[in-house]
């Protein structure tokens, strides 16, 4: 998107010895070794790299690139073991992996470049040089629990055309109870916000067995009210992955009635839904 | 980290016979679009068109 000077990087780098790149603004000097609640260092590791087409029909085909580590510990992550473990993966030679998205996209293999995790923003300083690498008419997507702070998004400003926002957790308590994340909610709405007013902004929301009540209905209320305008992606697929087994209800997927329950306050909201 | 990472996907078919998938590449589109010919968006997902996903499920 934007052409980056080196001195974001190196700028977003120093920072890290005091991190609050976070909601959780541990404070951890992560220029020293891995730390913190995320577990991360001052270099990510890449578990995979490749094309893929299950996101959003206006993002596929997109090379998706996931970083490991996590600043939140979701029971029912999908992809626990290199979420919860930043050290999982390998260390990514940066310039090759660039050269690879580029090829893609100049083949035409891809419409985007997509950068998850784990949480792709607890390594800003890694996402900062690899933005800079790419043309920038590239189009850069940045998935993300949302979790970030007003110091890091100033650093990601203008670098991520679109901003894809999983918006987990409908209340406090469930994303506590599931995720271990206290005060989810105001932190989630505070980048919401940003993003909608910074970047082309995805809301994406995976529905969980036994949480449309608690979860979806909220979280559609309160897009409805303050972000009317909001692309919003629901994902059903959810199934009982990591450690979802030790948490009630969550050991299973999600019912053709729950299904329909959720289309429904979608509706009754007037929900921009995208497929 | 090699630039060659070996591509890799997850499917769960469940009892009652939904298919869920993650990290789906294009190949994977293709396997289950073969599976489920009628799902347009999966047609699209697999950068195919319906008619052609149901033509192709035809050919002998």
């Amino acid at each position: 998107m934007t052409a980056l000077a080196p001195t974001a990087r190196d700028a977003a780098l120093a920072t890290l010895g005091e991190c609050k790149v976070c909601a959780h603004r541990c404070g951890v000097n992560r220029l020293a070794g891995p730390a913190g609640l995320c577990g991360a260092g001052r270099v990510p590791r890449v578990f995979s790299a490749q094309i893929e087409v299950g996101d959003e029909l206006e993002l596929i085909p997109a090379f998706a690139i996931a970083l490991s580590g996590c600043n939140m510990r979701c029971a029912f992550c999908i992809t626990g073991d290199e979420s919860w473990h930043a050290t999982r993966g390998r260390n990514p030679d940066t310039a090759a992996l660039a050269a690879r998205a580029v090829h893609a996209i100049e083949s035409g293999a891809v419409k985007s470049v997509l950068i998850l995790g784990g949480e792709p923003t607890v390594h800003l300083p890694w996402l900062l040089e690899f933005a800079g690498l790419l043309p920038a008419e590239a189009r850069l997507v940045l998935k993300t629990n949302g979790l970030s702070t007003a110091h890091a998004r100033e650093f990601l400003d203008g670098v991520f055309d679109v901003w894809l926002v999983d918006f987990k957790f409908g209340s406090d308590v469930c994303a506590m109870e599931l995720s271990r994340t206290p005060g989810y909610r105001a932190a989630l709405e505070e980048t919401l916000v940003w993003a909608s007013e910074h970047a082309d902004l995805i809301v994406r929301h995976l529905l969980m067995p036994g949480h449309v009540e608690c979860c979806w209905k909220p979280i559609a209320a309160w897009l409805a009210q303050q972000l009317p305008e909001a692309k919003v992606s629901l994902r059903f697929g959810y199934w009982p992955a990591w450690q979802a087994e030790r948490i009630a209800g969550l050991d299973r997927a999600i019912t053709s009635e729950e299904q329909a329950h959720t289309l429904a306050i979608a509706q009754r909201f007037g929900l921009h839904l995208i497929p | 980290m090699s630039s060659e990472v070996v591509e890799e996907s997850s499917i769960l078919i469940l009892g009652d016979g939904r298919i869920l998938a993650r990290n789906v590449t294009p190949a994977i589109a293709a396997v289950l679009l073969a599976l489920q010919p009628d799902n347009a968006e999966l047609a699209l997902r697999a950068g195919t068109s319906i008619e052609k996903a149901t033509s192709s499920s035809n050919t002998p």
